[in-house]
């Protein structure tokens, strides 16, 4: 995955905006995603494989390859929408097997364990076992999900 | 008319002056009976005779229109005359861009609020499957009239809409610079048409248009088509099949019935002065057009306030999902068609290829570039397309006029290829012939095939039901690529033409020569046109949900096969009178 910036410029008539090739008559389709505008740039990621067309000179005088910083990185998970999506999800994949307050459950028997407070029962253990496993599963899959907009 | 009954009327106001001659209320005077036949009038005061007004029952719905030239008289349903003013309302207004459909077929109902310009329902309707439709009023249009109100911020692309009573005729329409569109012509004048309000989805295997469905599409995938009753193959052109589930009077749209809604998406953004009759109004004008499921995250790319909710399939958004709603109307209202813009590419009619590929064997390196082609068969003035060339690649991927030079030669016009690299080997160059549905052609009589004379594709059905078309492809080297927008800074996007190729074509939403470029124009939302010439085309229309930008009203895709089988492409049926 690649990650480009370009300045979008407009005149009178037209904003000029990169120009992504669109796969034709494939089930796995393939885009390049706009991920967002900071200080002027927009970000674009683009997948593995696939070439940018020719750009109009409005476009092609500023597009460039980028490599991004932990900042960048971290503005871009901020504004992408697509980011903001897969965190919704992430919460919906938590939600859809453990309720808010299965959740709440954990958090103030796992407080009192990691302080010495509170000693959980094998049973408690075996659940926040399985609950850690299955949030880490679904972390990991949002940071993959990241990872193929190049985040 | 014993299919309906019998029918009383003594007298009947005759608006039309040709004929018959004379307007005023016209006392019946003789009647030819029968489902067709002639009706014949007479003055009460003049005791002048009328012309004959024809009676026609182009309907599978039990309707009988009756009209006199190319004048609506009246039309006669299953529950008699009713008389509506058919009318497509002012744009900018309440209620612009659909209408009460003058007379109720079979299976149709009314819902609460359907006469009411101030509700939500208002022209909208459900059949017996529970599919929400739209009625669309048969309108006029102008294009780039000096006379439009809108002349001066929109020049060239200025749209008038003018409802059905606008005009007595359709030559009185023509004399004012409007034209009758395309879409309300199908096996002759409609007075309408209905539309999907949403993308169809199963329905009990039925495709049907509701609300928070799950989008048909022709992949297998998502949602396959395969699954709805008679399990249509998936593949794009067996969505006539598919829209078939519901009945045999409904037919994937037409690329017309998509112009139809994208002009009017257009006059009424133009013409809207606030977004309290077009919610998605930008009086800025960039970008001034209904938004959908575009940018691949369930939301608008133009517009952040919008937000789909998931179908399941990757960012795929349920059908009449998105919020606010009227931002996905292309009228701007809860009452109007949504999600015209992105969420998924939609199979349309009414146009097909018949394309031969020939191959290459040489390019020369000059100016204009000569291409050796074994006979050929090209004539000069034919456009083609070449594709897969090694070494002068530049060449690829466009389309060109041709100046035939021998049987086995050709040359590409404007094309100075002394500066390209050699060409080494392979190619190919592909002509078509297009050709675009006759008036008289009904979309739900065609089947999916190539070979018979109902067929949507081949040559066989191409002479029984089709008629030959120009389409305005750029073909100017080196801008001749595929990939299209548009728009092309203020130039004139539609022709104006009231008859003829540019009149089919622009009501097909297609661009007149000069109306495309790369970067588009905002006032069409620099939508994609991706030109192509192919054997058995399905053309597609309105962009898929990862599209950004390129999906939109106008966006339309002319490299999408027949047989292609793709997970964002589905489909919204229509249906005639």
């Amino acid at each position: 995955m690649t990650i480009v910036s370009y300045q979008k410029t407009s005149d009178a008539y037209t904003i000029y905006e990169l120009h992504m090739p669109h796969a034709q008559g494939e089930e796995g389709e393939i885009y390049c995603t706009e991920l967002g505008t900071i200080d002027g740039l927009t970000y674009v990621s683009v997948p593995d494989g696939v070439t940018l067309p020719e750009q109009l000179p409005q476009v092609a005088a500023t597009l460039q390859t980028v490599t991004p910083t932990a900042e960048l990185l971290a503005q871009l998970k901020a504004i992408s929408p697509h980011c903001a999506l897969i965190s919704e999800r992430m919460v919906q994949k938590i939600r859809a097997r453990y309720s808010i307050d299965d959740e709440m459950f954990f958090a103030r028997i796992g407080v009192g364990a990691a302080m010495g407070m509170y000693q959980p029962t094998p049973g408690e253990l075996a659940e926040m076992q399985a609950f850690g496993e299955f949030v880490e599963a679904v972390r990991q899959w949002g940071r993959a999900e990241r990872a193929k907009l190049g985040l | 008319m014993d299919k309906l009954g019998r029918l009383e009327v003594e007298q009947l106001k005759v608006t039309s002056t040709t004929p018959p001659a004379d307007s005023g209320f016209y006392k019946i005077d003789e009647t030819t009976m029968g489902v067709v036949g002639d009706l014949k009038f007479r003055h009460p005061k003049t005791g002048a005779m009328s012309s004959a007004l024809t009676v026609t029952s182009n309907s599978a719905q039990g309707v009988v229109n009756v009209t006199a030239g190319d004048v609506s008289i009246f039309s006669v349903g299953p529950t008699g005359v009713i008389p509506t003013a058919n009318s497509i309302g002012l744009a900018g207004q309440q209620g612009f861009g659909v209408g009460v459909c003058p007379v109720l077929p079979v299976g149709y109902a009314a819902l609460p609020g359907t006469t009411d310009p101030a509700s939500d329902n208002y022209g909208n309707y459900t059949y017996v499957d529970g599919s929400v439709m739209v009625w669309v009023p048969r309108f006029y249009y102008r294009i780039g009239n000096s006379a439009s109100p809108r002349y001066a911020t929109h020049g060239a692309n200025a749209i008038d809409i003018a409802g059905d009573s606008a005009f007595r005729s359709e030559a009185d329409a023509n004399s004012a610079g409007y034209a009758l569109h395309r879409a309300f012509f199908d096996g002759g004048p409609q007075l309408g048409f209905f539309v999907d309000k949403y993308q169809c989805s199963n329905n009990g295997g039925i495709a049907s248009s509701i609300r928070y469905g799950a989008p048909l599409s022709t992949g297998a995938a998502h949602n396959p088509i395969s699954a709805l009753n008679g399990a249509p193959t998936n593949t794009n052109g067996s969505t006539i099949a598919a829209a078939k589930t519901r009945g045999t009077a409904f037919h994937p749209c037409s690329i017309f019935i998509y112009g139809a809604l994208a002009l009017l998406s257009m006059a009424h953004g133009q013409a809207a002065t606030s977004s309290t009759w077009c919610a998605w109004y930008d009086a800025a004008g960039v970008s001034n057009f209904p938004k959908g499921n575009n940018n691949n995250a369930l939301r608008d790319i133009n517009d952040a306030s919008v937000l789909y909710v998931s179908d399941g399939y990757s960012n795929s958004g349920q059908t009449g999902s998105g919020t606010p709603f009227g931002k996905t109307t292309h009228n701007g209202q809860a009452c109007g068609i949504a999600d015209l813009n992105g969420n998924m590419y939609e199979v349309a009619l009414g146009v097909q290829c018949v394309a031969t590929s020939n191959t290459i064997t040489a390019i020369t390196q000059a100016n204009p570039a000569v291409v050796t082609s074994v006979a050929h068969g090209f004539a000069t003035g034919d456009m083609i397309m070449i594709a897969s060339v090694a070494g002068m690649t530049a060449l690829n991927d466009r389309l060109y006029p041709i100046t035939a030079l021998t049987a086995d030669t050709f040359s590409l016009d404007g094309v100075d290829a002394t500066a390209l690299p050699a060409y080494t080997s392979s190619g190919t160059a592909t002509r078509g012939a297009f050709y675009a549905a006759k008036t008289a052609a009904r979309m739900r009589d065609f089947t999916a095939g190539n070979a018979l004379a109902s067929d949507h594709w081949g040559a066989v059905g191409a002479a029984a039901n089709f008629q030959s078309l120009t389409p305005r492809f750029r073909t100017n080297y080196p801008n001749n690529g595929f990939s299209q927008r548009f728009g092309s800074a203020g130039a004139q996007v539609l022709s104006s033409a009231t008859s003829g190729n540019d009149w089919i074509l622009a009501g097909a939403g297609q661009p007149q020569a000069g109306g495309v470029s790369v970067a588009g124009s905002n006032q069409f939302g620099a939508d994609y046109f991706y030109q192509h010439i192919r054997n058995e085309p399905c053309l597609i229309a309105g962009g898929g949900w990862g599209f950004g930008s390129d999906a939109g009203v106008w966006a339309v895709n002319w490299g999408t096969a027949r047989s292609g089988s793709n997970v964002y492409v589905g489909f919204r049926a229509a249906s005639y009178l």
